[in-house]
């Protein structure tokens, strides 16, 4: 390469550099004396809308992670949910590059992990969180001065949360669904309510992701209102990516109700199409349209393309069983940057998405 | 009698693929498949249905429309946003069966009591006869609630069954994650087996599951599947588990059988030589060793 044309690739990358590191640090050039000092090396790459990639090292390990930066912010609002039937098929792989990829098209996205029982998404985006707040369940409060104990809360309750026995109204706060029923059938105004957490949501950033995720208590069977505290949170007229809990029942229809279009991610394996097939017929019931994405695909299998045919369902895109990627995800790392190969996977699966949400 | 349940917080770590060994080795044993939204054991186990039953989990509400006189009192008072308003129709209120929680409030408040509040079926739920044992397991229906309450179903007909027949073991499949269906499958069992994988979220899971075990005070055991994926991450939840109490009893290999057994319908101890059927062995001995110790 000529002297020149290296000097302008290096002006080039200094420039992307800057616009990226005001984005990390907040403050443009500094970012990395900020990463010397915390043991990392960084370095940049840049697309050709004006954004690029921030390239994050330990000194001398491997790949740490890597905050994709677009340029120009085009619109776009749509809520993506990523889901399967059967856990662990890699449902959060897959959104969470495609977050990367959102990103690095110049997208506004937002990433937000409705899995609460078992989040994960944090593990790969290693987000900043700036914003915590616990989320509450509403559950009955007697007051035993003006009760008379006419056991009506005790008969609406479907729920045998509420009980009133020996004159006395007793409560069973976990079993409750906060239906309110008690205190509307209570003769004497003697139920208040109060807020039972359940749990907690977490908002923040990874570098140009806003990222949102709940965790459910240990012990806590009441999953459904934090997973919709979820998905009412974070940016609208974006693209939102939800991670939606394995399964085809509550916990899974509510992080999936309502959004554009869902990818059902699934494996080449009997278990897998067992477990896409009856996510099918939940989504079905539901009327969302829909694609697949089949991880750790390989050439000779033809299981899940036939799966595929069979019931009618377009297949999006196919995620090799390549030992890199297993690789990175086992040490928490982002495909998306540890295997640069297979960046383009994510990014026509995105465009995919798009032209099919669309139609 | 004990009650095993296999759990894996995240799910996809081979739970049931370990499951359906420990019911050939564990000889003597009735399986129950708790993962009642995604059950996968019937495809390693071939069960011959013998009897089928309706699962009737709770009550949902239904508008009658000729009753109906649009004051929208159940519009108003349904906190599940299941009664939907749609000025178009006659009446402008129906209910949205797949919001609807069962809680009967609108049909008990209704001035024209137009509300019918039935029993609904959620699903259904049998029992079976497979080459290694009875199996109890469940389908629940499309978009429906209490899988909970199905799951406790399951785990009390195959504790029946174990009684009736004086079987040793109980082996249950049990659901992903932490919530409702998976603590209705482990309170009150003898032993939870955590199936986890070497991978950073296997780590994160683990430390979930692992309390919620602690939590309902359940004795739990550890391994590790497909740990030659990553070593180091595999010993480092190994030393986790040990941290917190809990026993690991095994390793298992990652091995393209137990794939070609899904595929030909067969647990993986079906084919003994193989160096994961070792691995499963070994597990199974060691656990067996560490629950028959426990009773002493
Ligand atoms: S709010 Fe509903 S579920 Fe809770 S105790 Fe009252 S009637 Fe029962
Ligand atoms: S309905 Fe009200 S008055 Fe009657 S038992 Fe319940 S709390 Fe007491
Ligand atoms: S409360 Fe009864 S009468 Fe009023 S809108 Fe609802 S169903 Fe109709
Ligand atoms: S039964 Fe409860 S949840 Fe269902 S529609 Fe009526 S008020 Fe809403």
């Amino acid at each position: 390469m000529a002297p020149a044309k290296d000097k302008a690739a290096a002006k080039d990358k200094d420039k992307a550099a800057d616009t990226v590191a005001g984005v990390v640090a907040g403050e443009s050039g500094k970012v990395k004396d900020v990463a010397a000092r915390v043991g990392v090396t960084v370095s940049f790459t840049k697309y050709q809308n004006g954004g690029g990639n921030v390239l994050c090292r330990d000194l001398m390990g491997p790949v740490h992670w890597v905050y994709p930066s677009g340029g120009n912010k085009m619109t776009i609002n749509l809520t993506v949910a990523v889901a399967s039937g059967k856990g662990g098929t890699g449902k959060t792989t897959v959104s969470v590059n495609l977050a990367c990829a959102a990103v690095a098209a110049g997208y506004k996205a937002a990433y937000l992990d409705s899995d609460v029982e078992e989040p994960n998404g944090h593990l790969f985006l290693k987000p900043r969180i700036s914003r915590r707040y616990p989320v509450s369940v509403p559950v009955p409060v007697i007051d035993a001065e003006k009760c008379i104990a006419c056991s009506s809360c005790g008969e609406i309750c479907q729920y045998s949360a509420i009980l009133c026995i020996n004159k006395n109204v007793l409560t069973f706060e976990k079993m409750c669904h906060g239906c309110g029923g008690c205190q509307l059938a209570c003769p004497v105004a003697a139920i208040a309510e109060k807020g039972r957490k359940i749990g907690i949501v977490e908002e923040g950033v990874a570098g140009e992701i806003s990222f949102v995720h709940g965790k459910l208590n240990i012990g806590e069977a009441m999953s459904t209102p934090l997973i919709k505290a979820v998905r009412s949170a974070g940016p609208d007229n974006s693209l939102r990516i939800v991670d939606a809990p394995p399964g085809t029942s509550c916990p899974v229809i509510t992080a999936i109700k309502g959004v554009d279009f869902v990818i059902l991610v699934t494996e080449p394996t009997p278990f897998g199409l067992n477990d896409l097939g009856l996510a099918l017929d939940m989504i079905k019931e539901l009327g969302i349209p829909h694609a697949v994405v089949v991880n750790r695909s390989n050439p000779y299998n033809s299981l899940a393309r036939d799966f595929c045919r069979e019931r009618e369902v377009k297949l999006l895109a196919e995620i090799p069983d390549d030992r890199r990627i297993a690789e990175a995800y086992s040490r928490g790392e982002l495909a998306f940057s540890a295997a640069p190969a297979y960046r383009g996977v994510f990014e026509d699966l995105l465009i995919s998405i798009e032209k099919e949400a669309r139609r | 009698m004990k009650e095993i349940v296999v759990v894996s917080g995240k799910g996809g770590t081979g739970k049931t693929s370990v499951a359906a060994s420990l019911v050939v080795l564990a000889k003597r044993s009735v399986v129950a498949d708790c993962d009642v939204d995604a059950a996968d054991l019937h495809l390693v186990l071939e069960p011959r249905i013998k009897k089928t039953e309706d699962f009737t989990g709770g009550k949902s509400a239904s508008i009658v429309p000729g009753r109906c006189s649009n004051c929208g009192k159940c519009y108003e008072i349904c906190r599940f946003n299941a009664v939907i308003k749609d000025e178009s129709k006659q009446p402008a209120y129906f209910i949205d069966h797949i919001a609807c929680e069962g809680c009967g409030v609108c049909s008990c408040f209704c001035p024209e009591k137009a509300i019918d509040f039935k029993p609904s079926v959620n699903g259904r739920w049998f029992i079976s006869d497979t080459r290694y044992g009875p199996m109890v397991h469940a389908r629940l229906g499309i978009a429906q609630e209490n899988s909970g309450k199905l799951v406790s179903l399951v785990r009390n007909q195959a504790r029946m069954l174990a009684e009736k027949d004086n079987l040793s073991y109980i082996i249950v499949d049990g659901p992903p994650g932490i919530g409702c269906p998976v603590i209705s499958s482990i309170t009150g069992a003898d032993a939870v087996l955590i199936v986890a994988e070497p991978t950073v979220s296997g780590a994160h899971d683990l430390e979930r599951v692992a309390e919620l075990a602690g939590h309902f005070k359940i004795p739990a055991f550890l391994c590790v599947n497909k740990y030659d994926l990553n070593p180091e991450v595999a010993e480092n939840i190994e030393e986790k588990a040990r941290a917190g109490g809990i026993a690991v009893i095994g390793r298992i290999r990652y091995d393209r059988t137990v794939t070609e057994a899904q595929i030909k319908g067969l647990p993986v101890v079906a084919f003994p030589d193989t160096a994961v059927a070792e691995d499963m062995r070994t597990v199974w001995e060691n656990l067996e060793k560490k629950l028959n110790l426990n009773k002493q």
